[in-house]
């Protein structure tokens, strides 16, 4: 290692110190990041911005220290270590932390390194590396879905009565607003096992005039961006009525992106199942962790 | 409605003696043996029947509790040994194999789960036998490449380098689709596809710790070993570990509590 190197390595572990030092204390002084400011349209401008951002980092300031430094091996060992960080930390928790600022600005980092990696990655002098495409653009595009469209989540429940229509909907908060359309319980059916326990629900609801069978598993897509789900119902004793039942109505158009990503990943996963490691003797990409070696050449260097 | 469970101890001594003589067949053999290869086969074979029969007797797939799942990881290990015996002739992979999936019988023998033939609505989904399947299969590649690093660690002149590149890509790919299947069913059954659920956090951190071990080019086989056996440890925790921890009360993923 040479002084230069060494003199990188000291440089990003301040930084990241640093950075850690704010998220604290922000997440102290301000509490969880605030989600609902960063609603459509600015969540679209954020990510576009973002996308931008990156392209122009990789193309203009590509030989720079700092995005030398993010594109090394260093920071996919350090990215990969906040992924098991976060993973640990949320796995460990009671409530799940997902909107705490440093869990926050660890995605961000990881959805950079991605980014960079993947720019540079994805071809090489023979061609489109597909399944490295596959795998990394598309755990790109399932996250940064989450990422950018979680301010746009919704998850909105109703009580649902067979005797009056509604429209009235109440947030995880506990706030009420009211949906465009109503909603009327028009019959439930349950049928249980000999040991009592329900063996299948469904729910005929009447949505904005349309009768729709939902049950769980089954959910109704009432617009490309709005889903409605069977979350539960009174637990009548078995025999009697069931009188209401809860839907839940999401609404989450960046799903589609998430799909997506989601989609690409399964066919690169698919790869690295059937092609195995032979599959990555892509030369040519130098310091990239995913690149060069074959089984053999790195037994030689072992040696 | 028990015929299935009640037959489980001789299916499972059959299987056991089964693994243990291929085991010992194969220790003995200077080459490939085909003792070893046919004894095995039929162990596989004879767990994959009482599979079969239990899935018929339960009518519903036994994929639920956590005595089925640890058949099925019974099973998919011995699948993996024998793949990696037949791959690669390492003479002792049957042997750790074997064990390790005489281990998991055994706890099914001590606390078996008999009692349960409901499959609750959630579950009631296609994503449902492809979804845990899929896992228990991934578990068992990785499983076998666990042991093959831990005995890398105690025997570090041997050569395992292509057996666990082998098994870690097929492992990893099917891990990865475990929980893509999973994040499609959950979109499905309850509106999102990631809510950081115990387990699903801790699959997470078993995933990176899996893509660390794919990552590493180069450097010392040690390193590779001690990251294959941290991710395996981390694999049990998301496996059956969560279930005792306070997080789980906040679970969806309880249907497999004892």
């Amino acid at each position: 290692m040479d002084s230069a190197q060494r003199e990188n390595i000291v440089g990003e572990l301040l930084a990241v110190g640093a950075l850690a030092l704010l998220c604290a204390i922000i997440q102290i002084v301000m509490g969880d990041f605030p989600l609902p400011l960063f609603r459509y349209p600015l969540s679209l401008i954020l990510f576009v911005a973002g996308v931008a951002m990156i392209a122009i980092l990789y193309t203009r300031f590509g030989k720079s220290r700092v995005v030398q430094s993010l594109l090394s091996r260093r920071a996919t060992w350090f990215s990969l270590g906040l992924l098991v960080a976060v993973g640990l930390w949320l796995g460990l928790q009671r409530e799940p932390a997902s909107t705490a600022w440093p869990t926050v600005v660890a995605l961000l980092f990881v959805l950079l390194h991605l980014a960079l990696v993947t720019l540079r990655g994805w071809r090489n002098e023979n061609g489109v590396r597909w399944r490295f495409l596959l795998n990394h653009l598309g755990l790109w595009l399932a996250l940064a879905a989450g990422f950018w469209g979680a301010p746009d989540r919704e998850e909105l429940r109703s009580i649902v009565t067979r005797d009056v229509p509604t429209r009235e909907v109440f947030d995880s908060e506990g706030r009420i607003s009211r949906v465009e359309y109503e909603l009327q319980l028009v019959d439930f059916e349950v049928e249980y096992y000999t040991d009592g326990t329900p063996s299948s629900f469904v729910a005929q609801v009447l949505v904005d005039g349309r009768q729709v069978a939902m049950q769980v598993n089954h959910p109704y897509r009432r617009t490309w961006n709005e889903t409605l789900y069977l979350a539960g119902y009174d637990t009548a004793p078995q025999g009697e009525q069931v009188q209401y039942c809860i839907v839940e109505i999401v609404r989450d158009g960046w799903r589609w992106l998430a799909l997506t990503g989601i989609v690409m990943m399964l066919a690169g996963a698919v790869l690295l199942f059937f092609v195995g490691p032979r599959g990555n003797a892509t030369m040519g990409i130098k310091g990239a962790p995913q690149a060069s070696e074959s089984a053999e050449r790195r037994e030689e260097v072992e040696r | 409605m028990m015929i299935g469970w009640t037959l489980f101890p001789y299916f499972a001594v059959a299987t056991t003696l089964l693994s243990i003589g291929a085991a010992v067949a194969a220790l003995r053999s200077k080459d490939r043996s085909r003792v070893a290869i046919a004894l095995s086969v039929t162990g596989v074979a004879v767990l994959a029947l009482f599979v079969a029969m239990l899935w018929g007797a339960l009518s519903r797939p036994p994929l639920r509790t956590m005595g089925e799942t640890r058949l099925w990881y019974s099973l998919c290990l011995l699948v993996a040994g024998l793949f990696t015996y037949l791959r690669w002739r390492y003479r002792w992979i049957l042997s750790f194999s074997a064990l390790l999936s005489t281990v998991f019988l055994t706890i099914n023998l001590l606390r078996p789960e008999i009692l349960d033939q409901t499959l609750m609505p959630a579950l009631q989904s296609g994503w449902f036998v492809p979804h845990v399947a899929i896992y228990m299969f991934s578990y068992g590649l990785l499983g076998c490449a666990t042991l093959l690093a831990l005995y890398g660690l105690f025997r570090p002149e041997r050569n395992l380098h292509e057996a666990i590149d082998r098994l870690l890509y097929g492992g990893v790919g099917l891990f990865t689709i475990g929980m893509l299947t999973g994040a499609l069913w959950a979109k499905q059954a309850w509106g999102a596809y990631w809510s950081w659920d115990p387990k699903e956090a801790w699959a997470v951190a078993t995933w990176a710790l899996y893509l660390v071990a794919i990552h590493l080019r180069g450097g010392s086989r040690r390193r590779l070993y001690v990251v294959l056996i941290v991710a395996f440890l981390a694999l049990q925790m998301c496996w059956y570990g969560v279930n005792y921890l306070p997080s789980s009360e906040r679970s969806i993923h309880t249907y497999n509590q004892e």
